[in-house]
C-alpha cells in the first residue's frame, strides 16, 4: 500500500498530464478502489465499468483534488463510490457475452491494522461507537453496501420509516459528535 | 434533540449511499445546481472518507486498466499546461518514495562538500553518480530530480488545488534570479562560494538555473543530512518560499529596470534629470568620451521638423 504522500506526489504529477504516474497511481490505488466499488455492486463487470469511469474522471480531474479537504485516496474513494452507487441505483445492464458474476455477501467491514488508522478515522469510530450497537451496524453496512433504505430495511427486518428516521437520528449524532 | 433538516440529511444520505433511484437523482442535480448542497456532500464525503481504510482491498483484473489506457487520451485533460521545462522531470519524481527523499538530500549534501573541495566542473559530473548508485530511481541528468521533488513536495504539501498557479512562476523566477545570483551577494549565497561557480559551466543549457538553485541551497542542508521525511517536506517548503520571495525581488529589480528603459525610449522628457542615461553613468564612474552633446531625440510618432 502506498503513502497518501506517494499519492499525493503521483496525483500532481497527473495533474500535469503525466502518463506514467497515472499509471504508477493506478497501480497503488486500483485494489482499494476495486475492494470498495466491488462492495457495492457485487458484480466484478459492473464494478471493471465503474472503475474506468472512476480512473478516467481522476485522471482529467486529478488538479480539482483539494489536499486540505481530503486525502487523496479518500477523495478517489470518493469518486468511485459515487460512481458506484449511481450504477447500484441505475436500471442494472444486463450481462453480455460473460456470465455475472455474483459475489458472496460479505456485510461486515474489514478490520484495519492499528497502524493504518488515521486521526480522522479514530474519530469518526470514536463517534459512531458511541451509537446503540444496532445502529452502528446499520450504519456501516449501508455505507460499505451501500444498500437503499428498502434494501436496509428488508435486511434488518424493521420499518422503512423507523429505519429512516434511526438512519437520520445517528447522522445527526455523528455530526454533533464530530463538531464537538 | 433536533433534526437533520432535509438538504442536510439528503447530502448526508446521499454519501452514506441510502438514497433510492428518485431521490438519488434529486440530489444529483441539487448538486450540480447548488453550491451549498455540493459543499455539504463534500463535507458528508469528508467526514465519512477514512472509513474506506477499513475496506478490504480487491486485486482487479488487468484488463480493466487496458481499458483505461485506451481512452486516456480520448478524454481532456481539463487541467493541461504547457510546461516544459518542469514537465519532463515530473514524470521522474513520483518514483523517489519518502526514503529516497533522504538518499536525495544525501546526494545534494554530498555534492555539496564534492564541490567544495573539487573544481566546480568536475563536481557537476560527480553529482550524478551518487544517487542512481543508491539505488533511487532517479534519472541520469545532472541536477534534474532535486527540483522535480521539490516541485512535487511544494505541491504536496500546499493546499493548492491548481498546482499550475503554483509551479508557473518557479521556473520564470529561478531563470530570473540565476543570472543575477553571480553578480549580486544574494543573501542565499553568501556562504558558499563554489556552488555559485558550479553554476557558469551550465549557464548554456536551458535546465540549468533549478540546479543552480539548489547547489546553492544545499549547504543549509548540509547541516540536517537525514530529515525524516515530513521535516523534509517543511524544509523544502520554506526553502521554496524564501526563493519566491527573493524571485518577485528580483522581478521587481528587472521591471523597474524595463521601465525605466522604457521611459528613456519613449518618455524622454518625463524622466527626472538625476535617472538620465548621461548623468546614471557619470554617478557610476562611467567616463564619457567626449562627445557632442546627445541631442534629445525627436518623439517617434513627431512629424515636425526641429
Amino acid at each position: 500500500m502506498s503513502t497518501p504522500v506517494e499519492i499525493t506526489w503521483l496525483l500532481a504529477a497527473v495533474t500535469k498530464g503525466d502518463a506514467v504516474a497515472f499509471e504508477r497511481l493506478y497501480g497503488a490505488t486500483c485494489d482499494k478502489l476495486y475492494g470498495v466499488v466491488l462492495r457495492i455492486l457485487r458484480r466484478h463487470d459492473l464494478a471493471a465499468d465503474v472503475m474506468e469511469e472512476a480512473y478516467l474522471k481522476i485522471w482529467r480531474d486529478a488538479g480539482e483534488f483539494n489536499p486540505a479537504h481530503s486525502t487523496p485516496l479518500a477523495w478517489m474513494v470518493a469518486i468511485a463510490r459515487r460512481l458506484a452507487i449511481d450504477m447500484a441505483r441505475g436500471p442494472q445492464p444486463a450481462t453480455g457475452d460473460s456470465e455475472p458474476e455474483i459475489i458472496d455477501e460479505d456485510e461486515g467491514p474489514g478490520s484495519v491494522p492499528r497502524h493504518q488508522l488515521t486521526d480522522d478515522l479514530k474519530r469518526l469510530l470514536t463517534c459512531i461507537g458511541r451509537l446503540e450497537p444496532d445502529r452502528q451496524r446499520m450504519l456501516l453496512l449501508a455505507y460499505y453496501g451501500a444498500f437503499s433504505r428498502e434494501q436496509l430495511a428488508a435486511k434488518l427486518d424493521m420499518p422503512v420509516d423507523l429505519l429512516r428516521a434511526s438512519l437520520r437520528r445517528s447522522l445527526l449524532e455523528i455530526e454533533q459528535c464530530l463538531k464537538s | 434533540m433536533s433534526e437533520l433538516d432535509y438538504t442536510d440529511a439528503l447530502a448526508a444520505e446521499y454519501v452514506l449511499g441510502t438514497l433510492d433511484l428518485e431521490e438519488r437523482t434529486r440530489a444529483r442535480t441539487l448538486l450540480d445546481a447548488d453550491q451549498a448542497f455540493a459543499a455539504n456532500v463534500e463535507l458528508w464525503e469528508r467526514r465519512f472518507g477514512e472509513l474506506h481504510l477499513m475496506v478490504e482491498p480487491v486485486e482487479p483484473e488487468a484488463k480493466i486498466w487496458a481499458r483505461i489506457k485506451a481512452k486516456m487520451s480520448e478524454v481532456r485533460h481539463k487541467t493541461q499546461f504547457p510546461e516544459p521545462d518542469v514537465a519532463p522531470p515530473a514524470s521522474a519524481a513520483p518514483a523517489a518514495e519518502p526514503p529516497s527523499l533522504d538518499a536525495i538530500e544525501a546526494a545534494i549534501s554530498q555534492a555539496t562538500t564534492t564541490l567544495t573541495s573539487e573544481t566546480a566542473a568536475a563536481a557537476a559530473t560527480e553529482a550524478t553518480p551518487v544517487p542512481t548508485s543508491e539505488g533511487t530511481p532517479v534519472p541520469t541528468s545532472e541536477g534534474m530530480p532535486v527540483p522535480t521533488s521539490e516541485e512535487m513536495q511544494m505541491s504536496a504539501s500546499e493546499a493548492t488545488p491548481t498546482p499550475a498557479s503554483e509551479a508557473t512562476p518557479a521556473p520564470a523566477s529561478e531563470a530570473t534570479s540565476a543570472p543575477i545570483s553571480d553578480t549580486t551577494p544574494a543573501p542565499t549565497a553568501d556562504a558558499t562560494p563554489a556552488p555559485t561557480s558550479a553554476v557558469e559551466p551550465e549557464s548554456s543549457t536551458p535546465v540549468v538555473p533549478p540546479p543552480a538553485a539548489d547547489a546553492v541551497e544545499a549547504p543549509s542542508e548540509a547541516r540536517t543530512p537525514a530529515v525524516e521525511p515530513a521535516t523534509a517536506v517543511l524544509v523544502v517548503h520554506r526553502r521554496m518560499r524564501r526563493w519566491r520571495v527573493f524571485a518577485i525581488l528580483m522581478t521587481l529589480v528587472v521591471a523597474a529596470v524595463a521601465a525605466l528603459l522604457a521611459a528613456w525610449r519613449f518618455l524622454p522628457d518625463r524622466v527626472p534629470p538625476m535617472l538620465h542615461p548621461v548623468e546614471l553613468m557619470r554617478q557610476m564612474g562611467v567616463a564619457l568620451p567626449a562627445a557632442p552633446a546627445p541631442r534629445r531625440p525627436a518623439p517617434p510618432g513627431s512629424q515636425f521638423d526641429e
